[in-house]
């Protein structure tokens, strides 16, 4: 085991090298301009236009840029951004406390509402309950978050007053320990719900229908055929193997635990990084899409080993040196 | 099973109930009061929503990127918090004239011929940390704009004329030999070019302390953005990333303490505006001007506050492309002026209090701008647009597209898709210019893209318009925008040329005679709405709603609220 994940990390190597010059290749042919933002100025003159490319050493050869970006990102420094004009790694370390509250509650959310109802849903198939749970998932998979969030802040922040209508702190408060908990949690109660529910719905679906093939194999009838109690039956025997797609699927949400979710941050207004890079994107800010990209490849990576390594933890059969 | 699921539901309501009581408790917010459940609360002798908050005043806003640096922010988020923390060298009147009432200059001279700048600060000023205001503190601050690594917006032409500028930006000296402190309070710049716009641009400027941003590379004094130190009237408290900015009153300043405690920046969504004012979680709004949001103030629930519906001070527009042979031709400019009915289209998208139709590139508000009958408005007239095009030699061909020498008259227009007005107006356009015989195809990309290939010279046989805005500042100097000297990648993105408005723009760029300019200015107001290097569309309003519990909050056309700050009030 500890030889496969040895072998897995150093293939990470090349693999991130890879990911490097991808990235940074599709940021230079896209068309746009970091400094186009500049020219949004009535007194921005031609002399000014050259002094900033300049200082930004945006006249040297992109393949220049990319050695010198590298270079600096091997040392850890990952450049200033041109939009917000701070280092790239405080932005994204400020951001990261929110934006992973809000995913893995929300992800938490999801699996606690997805599995128990997927498994009922398996296993009384066709019944009300089950009719009812996919209504749910499918509405939860249809409804656009925003429209969502909306109705949520309607019903629950502006006609019954119990939450706040946005953001993620009191603003000038400046709570600590507990009281921070708890304003933290009163604001973030409605985005986890909107997430965690609009999340329920796939993750559901992928739970019964593992499930449903997973009771139909002989070694659960086995099972039962022992005279063992249906709850131990599909609790013990079948959810555990019903569970391993499930994981692989949870593997691959691990980047997007720090990717941030846009339209959520957007209409709660918490400070995430779906903002932050959405708004890279729309200002060409090179360091910050650099940055971003580079550092979600990673977790992208880890979250695949991650994956690859609970399989063993749940399936024996699987050996993976 | 019946029974899991009402457990389900019992345990999604007990986890409700306990997280709504996990308010902190000694923090009650006007989001939070029960008795207004249910009906509007319109208790005409209740107390204003926020009151709870006292002599705190929150304004809701976008928000801010973090640049507290008068030399290198760039939003105007940015520069609200810089005004309440810095102060100015000049300051300006409503009219827009310079002043050194609230300014850091008790005085001011400008040599008779235009290239010598004297100011003399006050004395005994501090900066928040203790410090005296002096005059190296001017002279550290424009030197840093000149500084070869300098990252921001203000190495402007008049910085450009500075006498030494180009040595520093080029790195062969440190500082500018034109920048030179007399003595303790006195600085003198001397330039090259006398433009009428220098003292605005040399004294319209916050002062910043040398000792504390000096002595370091752009990147570094970019690590201080955060931690702004100024003289200002508030101190930066705390800076929460996408959340909010947290001010304190400076007590020591020099003009008496401010009358309120802080204020308190709110970062709110744009879908939140009125919904935070409404709450009364904030006590101010900078809202969108849209025709609903114009009706949705109109309700009970807003009672408690009042609408400033100053104009914004900007434009937005149609660029033509003088480099296509087609829209050289002024008739046809004016024909697809008349052609559209820009009228209809700002009725429509403001209704009748959140735009206004545009005629020219200066504001009304300015004194710039002429007497309104001398303007012609182009109003909706198809069939005057025909009557051009026929005089230029356009004739209707048989498909319905107008043709000349065998060429159809057809335009590629290149917007942008992330503002709702160019996706309408596009539209707008395909309708309306087939009606007088024009085949109009949209391109759209997003707004950087746009920008970057109209500013590309290489790209003018690609577009033939495009449409975006220009923010104006109080002086009405055009001459970065629409002077042949700018073109591309220069402002000057549509090529336009003219004799008669170049010279008039040069003129007005050197005239130091108020009462001149004024007539050269308006002078040429009239011709660019007869000449039409674009086609001027609009004039937003920038709406506020304050509440009735906030006095002597002021913005207007050309000062922001947080020009002089110390006298905002809470009055409840």
């Amino acid at each position: 085991m500890g030889k496969y994940i040895l072998r897995r990390l150093l293939q990470q190597i090349p693999i991130m090298l890879g990911v490097s010059i991808l990235v940074f290749s599709i940021i230079q042919l896209a068309p746009g301009d970091p400094l186009a933002s500049y020219m949004q100025n009535p007194n921005m003159t031609i002399a000014q236009m050259e002094a900033l490319k300049e200082a930004y050493g945006l006249n040297a050869s992109p393949v220049q840029q990319y050695f010198s970006y590298m270079k600096n990102a091997l040392k850890g420094e990952f450049g200033y951004s041109i939009q917000l004009k701070q280092p790239v790694s405080k932005l994204i370390a400020e951001r990261l406390g929110a934006t992973f509250f809000i995913a893995f509650g929300s992800l938490l959310i999801s699996i606690l509402i997805a599995i128990p109802v997927g498994v009922i849903s398996a296993t009384k198939q066709y019944s009300f309950i089950d009719y009812a749970g996919t209504i749910f998932a499918l509405a939860g998979i249809s409804i656009p978050i925003f429209f969502f969030a909306i109705l949520m802040k309607k019903w629950f922040a502006i006609d019954l007053r119990w939450f706040p209508l946005s953001g993620f702190v009191s603003p000038g408060k400046n709570y600590v320990g507990i009281n921070m908990i708890k304003d933290i949690l009163n604001h973030s109660f409605l985005p986890l719900i909107v997430l965690g529910l609009a999340g329920a719905g796939s993750l559901m679906r992928y739970t019964r229908s593992s499930m449903l093939e997973v009771i139909r194999q002989d070694y659960v009838r086995t099972a039962r055929a022992k005279g063992l109690k249906e709850r131990v039956v599909i609790y013990k025997h079948a959810l555990r193997n019903a569970l391993i797609p499930v994981i692989t699927l949870l593997g691959f949400t691990l980047p997007g635990l720090f990717s941030g979710a846009i339209t959520t941050e957007i209409m709660f207004s918490l400070p995430g990084m779906g903002r932050l890079q959405y708004n890279a994107v729309l200002h060409r800010d090179y360091p910050i899409m650099m940055g971003t990209n580079l550092f979600l490849a990673i977790f992208t990576l880890i979250g695949n080993l991650l994956a690859d390594i609970s399989y063993a933890a749940v399936d024996p059969r699987i050996r993976l040196d | 099973m019946k029974k899991s699921i009402v457990l389900l539901l019992a345990l999604a309501m007990v986890l409700s109930v306990f997280l709504a009581g996990c308010q902190p408790k000694e923090a009650p917010t006007g989001t939070q009061e029960p008795s207004s459940e249910g009906e509007p609360a319109v208790e005409p002798a209740a107390t204003i929503p926020g009151s709870e908050r006292g002599n705190v005043l929150t304004i809701g806003d976008t928000s801010p990127e973090g640049i507290f640096n008068p030399n290198t922010y760039s939003a105007v988020y940015d520069h609200y918090i810089i005004e309440l923390v810095f102060d100015k060298l000049l300051n300006i009147e409503e009219n827009t004239e310079l002043t050194t009432e609230g300014a850091l200059a008790k005085d001011y001279k400008v040599s008779d011929d235009g290239l010598v700048y004297t100011f003399y600060l006050r004395e005994g000023i501090k900066w928040h940390d203790g410090e005296e205001v002096t005059a190296d503190d001017l002279v550290w601050t424009y030197n840093d704009i000149l500084q070869p690594d300098y990252k921001g917006r203000g190495y402007t032409a008049v910085m450009q004329s500075i006498v030494g500028a180009e040595d520093v930006k080029a790195g062969k000296a440190e500082t500018a030999e034109g920048i030179k402190a007399l003595d303790k309070y006195t600085v003198e710049v001397t330039v090259t070019e006398a433009y009428a716009t220098t003292l605005r641009d040399l004294g319209y400027l916050e002062i910043m302390p040398k000792h504390y941003y000096g002595g370091m590379t752009a990147d570094e004094q970019a690590n201080l953005n955060r931690e702004p130190l100024g003289n200002g009237a508030f101190k930066l408290k705390k800076y929460e990333v996408d959340q909010y900015v947290e001010l304190e009153a400076n007590k020591d300043y020099w003009q008496g303490p401010p009358k309120l405690d802080g204020i308190i920046y709110k970062v709110i969504a744009n879908v939140d505006q009125l919904s935070e004012f409404e709450t009364g979680a904030v006590d101010a709004v900078n809202f969108e001007g849209s025709v609903e949001n114009y009706e949705t103030i109109k309700g009970d629930t807003f009672a408690h506050g009042d609408l400033i519906n100053n104009m914004n001070n900007g434009y937005s527009y149609v660029g033509f492309n003088f480099k296509n042979p087609i829209l050289a031709d002024k008739n046809v400019r004016q024909a697809l002026t008349y052609g559209l009915d820009r009228k209809g289209f700002v009725q429509s998208f403001f209704g009748d209090e959140g735009g206004f139709v545009c005629h020219a590139p200066v504001s009304p508000v300015s004194w710039a701008y002429p007497d309104v009958d001398k303007l012609n408005p182009y109003d909706y007239n198809p069939d005057k647009a025909a009557e051009l095009l026929e005089a230029s030699g356009w004739k209707m061909g048989a498909d319905g597209i107008r043709e000349k020498d065998g060429k159809k008259l057809a335009l590629k227009w290149c917007s942008y898709n992330d503002a709702e007005w160019s996706m309408k107006i596009t539209a707008l356009a395909v309708e309306q210019w087939k009606k007088i015989g024009v085949d109009l195809t949209i391109e759209l990309m997003d707004f950087n893209s746009l920008s970057t290939l109209i500013s590309d010279e290489g790209n003018a046989d690609k577009w033939d318009l495009w449409n975006m805005a220009w923010g104006l500042t109080a002086d009405p100097d055009m001459y970065d925008v629409f002077s042949k000297t700018v073109f591309p990648p220069g402002n000057n993105r549509g090529f336009f040329e003219n004799e008669s408005i170049e010279k008039l723009m040069k003129d007005g760029l050197y005239e130091f005679d108020q009462e001149k300019r004024k007539e050269i200015y308006q002078e040429l107001a009239i011709e660019f709405n007869e000449e039409l290097p674009y086609m001027f569309v609009y004039i937003r309003t920038n709406p506020w709603l304050v509440s009735k519990r906030v006095k002597n909050f002021n913005p207007t056309e050309f000062k922001d609220w947080s020009n002089e700050s110390q006298l905002i009030e809470i009055v409840q």
